[in-house]
This record gives C-alpha cells, sequence and structure tokens, in this order.
C-alpha cells in the first residue's frame, strides 16, 4: 500500500507539478493531486472552485482521465506482485 | 451518455456515500468542453436538495427499471490470498450476487495487462442461466464494452483492461439490472 501510494505521488509530480492544496504554477492554480485521487476513487468532492478550474485546465482533466483509466493502479499492483515474487 | 434536464440517474456504489442518496434526477447540465466524462450535473434527490456530480460518476437509471446493486460473494483471490508467483498465470473467479441473480465471472489474463472474461448470469430460483441479456463492461460510467449473452447463457469480453471495473447486466424481462464491480487485476 505504502509503495503504491508513493510510487502514484512520485510519477504524477513529474506529469502535473501541483502541491496538494493547489499551489500557484507559473502562475496557474492547479488542483492538487490528492484532491484528483480522491474525487476518481470516491474519497472527496470537488468544491466549487476545483469543478471550474477542471472544466477550464487541459493538464487537471489529463491528470484525472488518466486516475480514471486506473493505469497506475495496474502497473503498481502488477510490480508489487512481481517483487514479491 | 448524454443525459438531459429531467432524466433519472443511478450514483456509482463507490460514490454514492459522498451524497444524501443513489438515486436522482438532472435539473441541469453544464457539459465539459474537452471530455464527456467530465459533463457536470445538477442533480436533485428526492429530498429536494441539490448536488453538482460528474458524468463519470452516474449512469442512466430507466424508471420502468429496477437497478440491483451485486455484492462480492466469492473471489478467488481472497479466498486463496495473494500467492502470486513469478510468470504464473492464474484463472480468477468472481460471483456478483443480488437477492435473487448470480454474476459468475471468469477472469482469464493473457498479459500484465490484458484479460478476458466469460462470465453466466444465474437466477437462483430458476437456476438457468439467462440468454440474450445485454452485459456492459465499464471503467466507472464510462462504457469499455458491450456484448449480449448467448443462447448457452454466456457473455465474452476480449482485451479487457487490468483494474477496477464495474458490469452492468440489463434483464428487460424481468425489468431488473444488475450493477457490480470487480477488479480483473
Amino acid at each position: 500500500m505504502f509503495f503504491k501510494e508513493y510510487g502514484l505521488r512520485c510519477m504524477l509530480s513529474s506529469v502535473h507539478a501541483a502541491s496538494d492544496s493547489g499551489e500557484k504554477d507559473m502562475g496557474v492554480s492547479h488542483i492538487g493531486n490528492e484532491r484528483l485521487f480522491g474525487l476518481a476513487s470516491g474519497q472527496n468532492r470537488f468544491e466549487d472552485w476545483e469543478s471550474d478550474h477542471l472544466h477550464a485546465c487541459e493538464v487537471c482533466q489529463g491528470v484525472l482521465y488518466f486516475l480514471l483509466e486506473d493505469s497506475l493502479t495496474a502497473f503498481y499492483t502488477i510490480a508489487a506482485h512481481n517483487d514479491v515474487a | 451518455m448524454s443525459l438531459r434536464e429531467g432524466d433519472a440517474i443511478l450514483i456509482l456504489p463507490e460514490f454514492a456515500r459522498l451524497y444524501p442518496a443513489s438515486l436522482a434526477v438532472v435539473r441541469s447540465v453544464r457539459s465539459d468542453p474537452f471530455r464527456s466524462a467530465f459533463n457536470e450535473y445538477t442533480v436533485e434527490f428526492a429530498n429536494s436538495s441539490t448536488e453538482k456530480i460528474f458524468e463519470f460518476q452516474i449512469i442512466e437509471n430507466p424508471l420502468d427499471q429496477t437497478t440491483l446493486i451485486a455484492d462480492i460473494l466469492f473471489d478467488t483471490r481472497k479466498q486463496l490470498g495473494s500467492s502470486f508467483g513469478r510468470g504464473e498465470i492464474s484463472i480468477v473467479n468472481v460471483v456478483l450476487q443480488t437477492n435473487s441473480f448470480d454474476v459468475q465471472i471468469k477472469i482469464i489474463p493473457h498479459s500484465a495487462a490484458a484479460r478476458s472474461l466469460l462470465g453466466h448470469v444465474i437466477e437462483r430460483e430458476a437456476s438457468s442461466r439467462l440468454q440474450n441479456v445485454e452485459v456492459r463492461l465499464m471503467r466507472k460510467s464510462m462504457t469499455l464494452a458491450t456484448t449480449v449473452a448467448d443462447h448457452r447463457g454466456v457473455f465474452r469480453f476480449n482485451k479487457v483492461p487490468s483494474g477496477d471495473v464495474n458490469i452492468l447486466v440489463s434483464v428487460p424481462d424481468r425489468l431488473q439490472r444488475i450493477l457490480g464491480a470487480f477488479s480483473t487485476l
């Protein structure tokens, strides 16, 4: 579990340079990775500003869509299985 | 899926706990300029409260059908533990159950990323497989593939990606649908 979450953070940080609370990056305030992950996994809902931002930001949409496709979950679960073997 | 004002919706079980109820009616639509999965709906619940929700979190809910939520009754991975060996190919059996139906699914891995699914739906009272029922495989609410159970009551999906998926079986002559979730990993 730790490996999975740590790996997820590392991979996303290279794709989406935003903080968990939505810090400004080059003048643009993106939605934090944990908030995107939480929305995709049913752990949280979005604030109004996050919804508004999502509709206008291809970067955040790209990350969220990636999370929805579950590619990372699959990748890290398979990696974990291989580590165990 | 294109929903309009007045359409009834069902919130997928994994998101339902964040909302007052699972069933609601669309009151307004905010279309997303990039992806339909992010269309945003204002929905009204039976208690007259309203909330906003994204398209990937919901499915349509035809008023002439009841949607039964299926729970996982059996999963070989949980029964046997996660004893995966390097290079081992393990066929996984999953049984989803409602009060009146069982959905039995066999997950056949072909590679790390792709699987086939074979399954059938059994009505327990009749102990018979349901034929010609439509089966939809979804990631969240996004349709991955749709098929129909054959004359033996068997349905099959090929090239299924690994990860969490939802399955929706329509049983129109019973005016019911079966919605369940499982992992193909």
